[in-house]
């Protein structure tokens, strides 16, 4: 798994580097824009993590560019601005996620991981969390070796659970997104698929946290 | 309070009622002259009829005057009164009270008083053979009263309505002339106080066009003030924020590859840098909600719920970490606001129930309307806060006595300041259920609901 670090300050650059290298992916850092897209035309990257205020050219206009000579990797940016206007600039831009400096690496290695698990999904359809594996073209579940049955409902809630961790889903969005079974679905119906899925991951020890009030969450799988 | 309208309508009303009353009153005169001179021709015909029948005879002056001549001269509803002089004083006939006014002219007509009644005279001074003999012919003044009635009348009513359109003429002008002024006033009146954008130049009159200008200028320098701020702001949070992250990714490292027995030291260097970007962020909002800068901020329809979504999800983690049970409880709410900004108030006010709430507790983030007024609102069940604390925990750096543990002080201070710039209220309520524990509340004006 190789990744691209464009940052400028040199000991952050070096923190993220060894960070991320120590959960096992390759990282080149890089400290302009000017030479990343070099980079980026040379070496195909799995995942760009891009500082926005860079000298010259800033991280902005590197994702822009990046976008426009068509190139797919997902983009984690990292900012010291917190106002809205950035951020809305940056997934405008087609950013994948951002991460407001100062960050913990260990939240750093989890986005790196969600959005290399998301564009793996889109170009393998394979998503794995843990002991958890779906195969989202032969609809084929496992649980560590083991095959795992789902019903359809199941699947979906999954599915959407999956791919948006380490977030939140709202208990609406699962349901709006069973109501296309089933016309005519209750919130408590939500529910009971939850607790059937954690039933049936609770064993490959895959955990469903509830959020009161909000949704539901798939936590991390234990390292 | 002075008004150029009061004192256009006071400048234009008053002069222009004055000039038709003077108009009224000269109307009124001549026409009365005219009506009095009609009548005076009459009674100077009946002086001269009475002075025709003066007769010189050996025996003296003798006037005859038969009744139906009388009568003619009476006819016209008046009382009429007459009186011969001779040209000794005595009287040769008629009613002896009545006086010649002054000598002189042949016929002089003029106005009298008998019985204390008004009445007009006429005075001929004919001559004779036996000298000049006085005819006094005194009327009363009824029929001249009944004209003098008609003529006001008839010289009033289109005076009086002339009156009426000028002033409605002059309101009417004088507010059509003021609107520009009262566009530009109602426009700036509507403006939010965060709006600095200029005001427009075209279709100004050139009076109200210096004023204009001058606003122009002040929202100019004070919009450049605020963006200045605002850059300044964003350069300050990049450079104090990449190295904080720098020595953090660093310390997190360190602490990994160190000894066990250094790890404890490594672990307090780390919560240390936490406190300093925790406190370099709140400092940074805090002076991103100040007025001075607030221009910076577009406000759009915010979605309190989801927004209160977000921030749950956020700090998911640490409620975790600290066996906090984070709920939320959503109702519908929506209000005009800067988004980031509404952001660092739910952060915050979690952030603040997450701190001084202990392991077990329940936090719950609400969102929704009361008495027509969205609200959120933060509850925990933790010790709460002592009556005497709680408008002062809304003070810059300040903290509960009995507060232990991490925290700057500022995160409420910063709640209330965001909360002003969305003209809502920030405040400390006892729990909804009752019982222990704090909820703040951030109260919107009721105009900002859908």
């Amino acid at each position: 798994m190789r990744l691209l670090l464009v940052e400028d300050d040199v000991l952050l650059a070096s923190g993220v580097r060894e960070g991320l290298e120590a959960q096992g992916y390759n990282v080149d850092a890089i400290d302009t824009a000017e030479a990343a897209l070099t980079g980026l035309r040379l070496t195909p990257y799995d995942l760009a993590i891009v500082d926005i205020g860079l000298p010259r050219m800033d991280g902005l206009e590197l994702v822009r560019r990046m976008r426009r000579d068509g190139l797919a990797l997902p983009v984690l940016i990292l900012t010291a601005r917190d106002t809205l206007e950035d951020r809305v600039d940056a997934l405008e831009l087609g950013a994948d996620d951002y991460l407001i400096k100062p960050f913990h690496l260990s939240e750093l290695v989890a986005r790196v991981r969600a959005l290399i698990r998301r564009s793996r999904a889109v170009a393998s359809s394979l998503i794995t969390h843990g002991a958890l594996t779906l195969d989202m073209a032969t609809r084929e579940a496992k649980l560590g070796d083991a095959p795992l049955a789902l019903t359809g409902r199941e699947w979906a809630t999954l599915e959407l659970l999956l791919l948006a961790a380490p977030r939140v889903v709202a208990k609406e969005k699962i349901l709006d997104s069973l109501s296309a079974w089933d016309r005519e679905l209750s919130p408590n119906a939500v529910e009971l698929y939850v607790s059937r899925l954690r039933a049936k991951l609770e064993p490959g020890g895959v955990r469903i946290l509830t959020v009161r009030g909000l949704g539901y969450r798939i936590e991390a799988p234990a390292e | 309070m002075k008004s150029i309208r009061r004192r256009l309508m006071a400048l234009l009303i008053v002069p222009l009622v004055l000039l038709l009353v003077v108009s009224l009153l000269l109307d009124y005169r001549f026409a009365l002259d005219q009506a009095n001179d009609a009548y005076d021709h009459e009674l100077a015909d009946a002086a001269a009829a009475i002075a025709a029948r003066i007769r010189v005879r050996d025996t003296g002056i003798e006037v005859t005057l038969p009744e139906d001549v009388i009568r003619i001269l009476r006819g016209s509803g008046d009382e009429l009164f007459y009186r011969v002089i001779a040209p000794d004083g005595e009287t040769l006939a008629g009613v002896p009270d009545l006086k010649p006014s002054a000598h002189g002219d042949t016929l002089r007509i003029g106005d009298d008083t008998l019985d204390a009644r008004p009445v007009r005279t006429a005075v001929l001074r004919t001559p004779t053979s036996a000298g000049v003999v006085t005819v006094v012919v005194a009327e009363t003044t009824h029929k001249r009263r009944l004209v003098a009635d008609r003529i006001l009348f008839a010289v009033m009513w289109p005076n009086l309505t002339f009156m009426l359109v000028a002033l409605v003429l002059v309101i009417a002008a004088v507010s059509i002339g003021l609107r520009p002024l009262r566009v530009l006033s109602s426009e700036i009146e509507a403006r939010s106080a965060r709006d600095l954008g200029l005001l427009p130049v075209d279709g100004v009159p050139a009076e109200t066009l210096p004023l204009v200008t001058a606003i122009n200028r002040l929202l100019g320098r004070l919009r450049a003030a605020s963006e200045s701020q605002q850059k300044f702001l964003a350069d300050a949070a990049h450079q104090l924020r990449t190295p904080l992250a720098a020595l953090q990714t660093q310390l997190e490292l360190a602490y990994e590859e160190a000894p066990p027995a250094q790890q404890g030291r490594i672990r307090q260097l780390l919560a240390a840098a936490h406190r300093i970007g925790h406190l370099a962020h709140q400092l940074l909002a805090l002076a991103r909600a100040a007025p001075e800068a607030a221009a910076g901020h577009d406000h759009h329809q915010v979605d309190l719920p989801e927004l209160a979504g977000e921030a749950v999800s956020d700090a998911l983690d640490r409620a975790l970490e600290r066996g906090i049970d984070l709920g939320l409880e959503a109702a519908p709410a929506r209000i005009l606001g800067s988004t980031w900004l509404l952001r660092e108030v739910m952060s915050n006010l979690i952030d603040n129930a997450l701190t001084h709430a202990p392991t077990g507790a329940r936090v719950t983030v609400r969102t929704g309307v009361e008495d027509g007024r969205p609200f959120l609102e933060v509850e925990d069940d933790g010790p709460g806060i002592a009556e005497e604390d709680r408008e002062r925990v809304f003070d810059r750096f300040y903290r509960c006595p009995q507060t232990r543990g991490p925290g700057s002080g500022l995160g409420l201070a910063i709640v209330r300041e965001i909360a002003q710039l969305h003209d809502a209220e920030a405040c400390v309520h006892p729990p909804r259920a009752g019982g222990r524990g704090v909820c703040v509340r951030v109260k919107f004006p009721a105009s900002g609901a859908p």
